[in-house]
């Protein structure tokens, strides 16, 4: 035993030889993110370049984990800039006023509908629609005509077919509660869900526990109806082991059965960067970042000049009428609706 | 019927023969030794007859009856391991009374027997202490009285005394064989140690590598050892192949030496031992025209207490023998004539 | 030493306790003052309405009774294999020993997908029976059921019950059971009588990391049980991360803290009041293969409950891992080792590995130091505070990871210790968890060891650091090597308050399985599978480097 630290601290020599060494840059940049975020390589190098400087991502959590985090280092920021606050947590994030007002180049060509901070502290980038999916084979198999609305998922015919996620505990869980109140209204809404329980809708906890535990298209689930992203079909394409020419999934989009999620970056308070970060911001709604979005994070970019890549073209769709709720309201009455969803599906 | 009987017992590991073919008997009441160095299969054996081990061949009786398939807890028998083996979790008492509470011994009965174990061991009133607050000697009564509570049939004792000190180690020998008489109790006691197993034993069994070289009572070893492996284990240095050109010569010269002796010249399996009490000084004892005189130098003189340690080089031999004090011997490298006992002679097969 | 009021093994409490005082306690008082500022307070609900309501009070005793119920169940099982590793030889036996600590590194995600695989509404178990017996539903239903977290709860704990009860009975004096025997005693009665009481500090020790395992479940719970089952450390997540009700999860952690200090002190209590050294010098339990028949049914009886337990969901994994939609392939393995997406946080399969053996071998290194600085000094018999210090190294176990690490963040961005964008930040969150494991691994064993044997080298003229050199650790080889080997478990997989620290890139094993595993596509779910079986592949090769580096005491 007695050599075991000496002889560990050589393999620990070793390994460190094979740990990426910093390299020098004039500048640093940080970016803090939720773990989801991703870019491309040469995209991010394109900026380093262009600006003399090094882009140093710090992965925090899930989006809300790293707002908290953003929120609790006020004033010592832990990063220049932060990407990764949605809608759903906008006002939170504006009124802990942590960011910094910064109005881009380019904002002027997003649609007004995305930019849901006048103040312009919150920028938008993505935006995503989260809506069902169903698995198209199931159901040409079982000769069953998939759900179009909402309200058809109340049906018999869809009885103990759907899985969606807890509210409580996910993101698109929340989006989904969030299109039902806006779709049903604020008194509608919970009886939506009680019939939604009489009907055997499963409940997870997460995305991944959803999608790849209980979504027949993505692994031996038994429920062929999730509540995902409409990015999802093209993914499934994208990421499949084989060429396919269909996607083995499609998205519920019409009657206002989607949310949409916008996700935001904003120059954080107190950056010893601010020439940077404004820099990075303008580069984010830039085509070169914007057209990197949809394979990297499977969304869709703000600037509606960026072109969609192919298989976004052919199997992505995006809401024409999504169901809407503001900021100001998801930030008032969210502890309550969670509770109420919470009391009809759970308790 | 004796109460034992080993038969053809043999085991073995992948590596090395641990046992070979013993065959013992113990009579009732009778304590034999079980005599050997380290590594010679003693603790083995005893295990066998415990049950915690089993033979790859032969079998074990007890009173007649084949106990092979008997487990150990079923064969009662007590067994007092060499470290003693105190349950550290139970005090004196608790230790004590662990055996009879497997024989589900009324409460008041159980605490009439500890008393009487711990006052027949001479712990009266240890029966609070802690197993650690115990000495050495304390622990070796305290394990010795645990075994002996649940009144076994059969008592195995593995160097119950080995972690003694030598002073503590004699007396508790002395008082092991006092408690066995008095319960009239069959036991095998395992030692590496002869005193202590002259001590203690009825017979003794001495075992080397596996093998039984001997079982006889205490007296018929020390007087005649059956192998110069039994010899050299009991102390004996003055072992002497009788086919060099030396002893030839000693042998053929004095026709003192018994005939069986002086026939075994030549005998490449013979040894001649001759035992240190062998040698008197010439002046001492009157000479007769048997006895055997030898000349030689004293090497070394020892002072032992009781008698002195004396080498002397006869011809190219080194002999060692124990002498009286008075008169003294004489010192390092006088010349020296003495007479040997020829009933301390004797010739081994080797 | 009388003389002097402190041993000289005082002085290594010192760098222990200077790193709970820097990473623990620093930033854990800090978030809990920083949660009840005014920027925070004013939340809808208030931690008063804590008491007041139900759902918390159900919530407090959910937590409690799952921990219980799976530490009880962990125990059932593990104790024979415990037994079966203390006391018999069989081939295979290091490589399974090895192979049963990987549940431990898996991130909960794999595990939930690994089960899932298995025993799920359409796993393998189910569409088997349903073909064997011609049924029309699947007859196994225990998805979203307490029986199913629980099940993973033993997959997950049942190696440290193995692992430290099982090293800790290969060094009881076999004979001690043989002396019970000899008086009488049946095997189920030595077992009970003899065995069971010599067993309690390893029981008691690993027990308590179990029950604190379980009661602060996170991943498992979230992943496998229904979303009705709360347990605290899911409802702290939750109060923080998504409804930003800092207070209330601040008020949680506070209780989780206590009732785990209450427990842990008690337990610490109670430990030192029976100190049992009956260190066999000589003899220690030495294995032997089974001999009976009794014998070789009841090992094998124990092969399969760990073979079914641990090794069948591993198996559904690696299967995952081969299979594409075409039968067998290699696909998702080649994959892994090129950057297809081009993006700047994938990196091929090699550089991940590297990362995290870096990590864990840092983690590895910087927890065996603390313990067995911490171990020293608290083995030895005359320290005051020994039993509240040794609360405190375990608290950090027992801390709301959410927690930890939002209290990381609000203490780790200045000087003196600005780590905002350090390494050092992954192997110190990691080592606060891995440490009080290494000292329960270790602490056991070296108060086993009689203080007299200490005193007999000091008489031979050994100085106290030849003494710890040349008596306590070699007598203590094994239990080190267990402890680094759950160091090095701990950090392979991502234990602790890492998920929720802004903490620069570095892509190890676990990130990249989650980067799969949180997008759409086969190709996604299939490499995550395959990036899982390397995970295991490099922790078992892990485990038995650092066992081989650790010779067996002679």
């Amino acid at each position: 035993m007695c050599g075991l630290p000496i002889r560990s601290g050589i393999l620990v020599l070793f390994f460190a030889l094979c740990t990426p060494l910093a390299s020098d840059a004039a500048e640093i940049l940080r970016v803090m993110t939720h773990d989801s975020f991703n870019a491309s390589t040469e995209v991010i190098a394109r900026f380093e370049q262009e600006n003399n400087a090094r882009v140093v991502f710090l992965k925090s959590g899930d989006a809300g984990a790293a707002l908290v985090q953003a929120i609790l280092s006020k004033g010592k920021p832990l990063a220049d800039v932060f990407f990764g606050v949605d809608n759903t947590f906008l006002s939170r994030a504006v009124n802990s006023s942590i960011f910094d007002s910064y109005t881009p180049r380019r904002l002027s060509t997003v649609p007004a509908h995305f930019r849901l901070d006048p103040g312009n502290r919150l920028i938008p980038i993505t935006y995503g629609d989260v809506c069902l999916n169903y698995d198209k084979l199931w159901f040409a198999k079982k000769g069953i005509a998939p759900p179009a609305t909402l309200e058809d998922l109340t049906k018999p015919s869809y009885k103990g077919l759907t899985v969606i996620e807890n509210p409580a505990t996910s993101s698109p869980g929340l989006a989904f509660l969030l299109a039902t109140i806006g779709h049903f209204g604020e008194h509608g809404y919970i009886e939506f869900w009680k019939k939604m329980r009489a009907n055997d809708t499963l409940v997870a906890n997460g995305w991944e526990d959803a999608y790849y535990g209980h979504f027949t298209a993505a692994s031996k689930g038994d429920r062929p109806i999730v509540v995902s992203y409409a990015s999802s079909p093209p993914a499934a394409v994208h990421f499949s082991s084989t060429p396919l020419t269909e996607a083995p999934t499609a998205a519920i989009i019409g009657n206002r059965s989607a949310f949409r999620q916008v996700e935001f970056a904003g120059i954080l308070t107190g950056t010893k960067q601010p020439v940077l970060a404004r820099k990075f911001i303008d580069f984010m709604l830039d085509i070169p970042f914007q057209e990197d979005v949809p394979l990297q994070m499977f969304v869709f970019p703000v600037n509606p000049a960026a072109k969609l890549p192919e298989v976004f073209r052919r199997h992505a769709v995006v809401a024409d009428d999504p169901a809407t709720v503001t900021p100001a309201a998801i930030e008032e009455n969210r502890d309550r609706w969670l509770e109420e969803w919470t009391t009809v599906m759970l308790r | 019927m004796a109460p034992l009987e080993i038969q053809d017992v043999s085991l073995a590991t992948k590596e090395e023969i641990l046992l070979a073919g013993i065959s013992l008997t113990i009579g009732e009441g009778e304590i034999l030794a079980l005599l050997g160095p380290s590594g010679a299969g003693k603790t083995t054996l005893l295990r066998l007859v415990a049950g915690l081990e089993q033979p790859d061949r032969g079998r074990i009786l007890f009173h007649g009856q084949d106990i092979s398939g008997t487990p150990p807890h079923q064969r009662s028998f007590g067994m007092m391991f060499q470290e003693y083996t105190l349950f550290p979790h139970r005090d004196v008492a608790a230790n004590i009374a662990f055996g009879l509470e497997m024989q589900k011994m009324e409460r008041h009965r159980r605490d009439k027997r500890i008393s009487e174990v711990l006052e027949l061991v001479g712990l009266h009133g240890f029966d609070r202490r802690t197993v650690d607050s115990l000495s050495g000697g304390e622990r070796q009564r305290v394990a010795l009285a645990r075994c002996l509570a649940p009144r076994p049939h059969l008592l195995l004792l593995d160097e119950p005394l080995a972690s003694l000190d030598l002073q503590l180690r004699e007396r508790l020998a002395n008082e092991i064989r006092a408690i066995l008489k008095r319960m009239a109790i069959t036991a095998i006691f395992v030692t590496h140690d002869q005193s202590e197993a002259f001590a203690v034993a009825d017979r003794i069994a001495i075992l080397h590598e596996g093998r039984l070289e001997q079982c006889a009572t205490p007296e018929e070893i020390y007087r005649c050892p059956a192998s110069s492996v039994v010899a050299s284990f009991l102390g004996f240095r003055n072992l002497l192949p009788p086919d060099t050109d030396d002893i030839q010569e000693l042998l053929a010269v004095k026709d003192a030496w018994p005939a069986h002796i002086r026939a075994a010249a030549g005998n490449q399996e013979a040894m001649l031992l001759i035992r240190p009490d062998a040698a008197t000084l010439t002046g001492q004892s009157p000479q007769g025209p048997d006895a055997i005189i030898l000349d030689g130098v004293v090497e070394r003189r020892r002072f032992q207490g009781r008698f002195y340690q004396l080498t002397i080089a006869v011809k190219s031999h080194r002999l060692i023998f124990d002498m009286p004090p008075e008169p003294l011997p004489p010192g390092p490298g006088e010349a020296i004539t003495f007479r040997l006992d020829p009933a301390a002679i004797a010739l081994l097969s080797s | 030493m009388r003389s002097s009021p402190l041993p000289l093994r005082s002085i290594f409490l010192l760098p222990p306790l200077l790193f709970l005082l820097a990473f623990y306690f620093h930033p854990l008082l800090q978030i809990l003052l920083l949660s009840n500022t005014a920027e925070f307070r004013g939340q809808p609900l208030s931690p008063a309405h804590l008491l007041e309501s139900s759902v918390y009070l159900r919530v407090i005793w959910f937590t409690f009774w799952q921990a219980a119920l799976s530490t009880l169940l962990t125990f059932l099982l593990a104790l024979p294999g415990a037994f079966i590793y203390a006391r018999y030889d069989f081939r295979g036996k290091k490589v399974l020993r090895a192979a049963s600590t990987v549940p431990f590194v898996l991130p909960t995600v794999v595990t939930a997908a690994a089960f899932r695989a298995l025993l799920g509404a359409n796993g393998l178990v189910n569409t088997w029976l349903m073909e064997l017996l011609s049924l029309q539903h699947p007859p196994i239903q225990i998805e979203q059921t307490v029986a199913f977290f629980l099940l993973a709860h033993v997959f997950y704990n049942y190696t440290l019950v193995l692992r430290i009860v099982g090293e800790y009975w290969s060094r009881i004096d076999a004979r001690a059971g043989e002396a019970a025997a000899m008086l009488g005693a049946s095997p189920r009665q030595i077992f009970f009588r003899v065995t069971l009481p010599l067993l309690t500090p390893a029981i008691a020790s690993s027990a308590l990391l179990v029950f604190i395992f379980c009661f602060t479940s996170f991943g498992i719970i979230l992943l496998l049980g229904g979303p009705g089952q709360t347990t605290i450390e899911v409802e702290i997540y939750r109060q923080a991360v998504h409804l930003f009700n800092l207070p209330m999860a601040a008020s949680l952690s506070l209780i989780q803290i206590l009732f785990n200090f209450g427990l842990m002190w008690l337990y610490v209590r109670i430990g030192r009041k029976s100190p049992l050294s009956f260190f066999a010098d000589s003899f220690p339990m030495r294995t032997r293969p089974p001999r009976r028949l009794g014998e070789k049914v009841f090992l094998a009886a124990n092969l399969i409950v760990m073979f079914l337990l641990l090794a069948t969901p591993l198996l559904a994994l690696i299967t995952a891992s081969f299979t594409d939609q075409n039968g067998f392939s290699t696909l998702y393995y080649l994959t892994l080792f090129t950057n297809q997406s081009g993006s700047v946080f994938a990196v091929p399969a090699g550089q991940a590995i590297c990362n995290s053996l870096f990590f864990a071998l840092a983690t590895t290194v910087l927890a065996l130091v603390l313990g067995l600085s911490a171990t020293t000094a608290l083995s030895s018999p005359r320290i005051p505070g020994q039993a509240l210090m040794e609360t405190l190294i375990l608290l950090p176990l027992a801390t709301s990871a959410v927690t930890m690490g939002f209290g990381f963040i609000v203490t780790l961005n200045r000087p003196p210790l600005d780590l905002r964008d350090s390494l050092a930040l992954i192997p110190l969150a990691h080592s606060l968890v891995a440490f009080p494991f290494v000292v329960r691994c270790l602490l056991p064993a070296l108060r086993s060891i009689p203080h007299a044997l200490r005193e007999a080298a000091a008489v031979l003229g050994a100085s106290p650091g030849r003494i710890w050199y040349h008596v306590d650790m070699p007598l203590t080889a094994r239990a080190v090597a267990v402890g680094a080997v759950f160091a090095f478990s701990v950090s392979m997989g991502e234990f602790g308050a890492t998920s929720f620290i802004a903490r620069p890139h570095t892509p190890t094993m676990p990130v990249a399985i989650f980067r799969f595993l949180s997008r759409p596509g086969d190709m996604n779910f299939g490499q995550a599978m395959a990036m899982s079986s390397i995970l295991m592949l490099v922790t078992i090769i892990g485990f038995l480097v650092l066992e081989k580096l650790t010779p067996a005491k002679s």
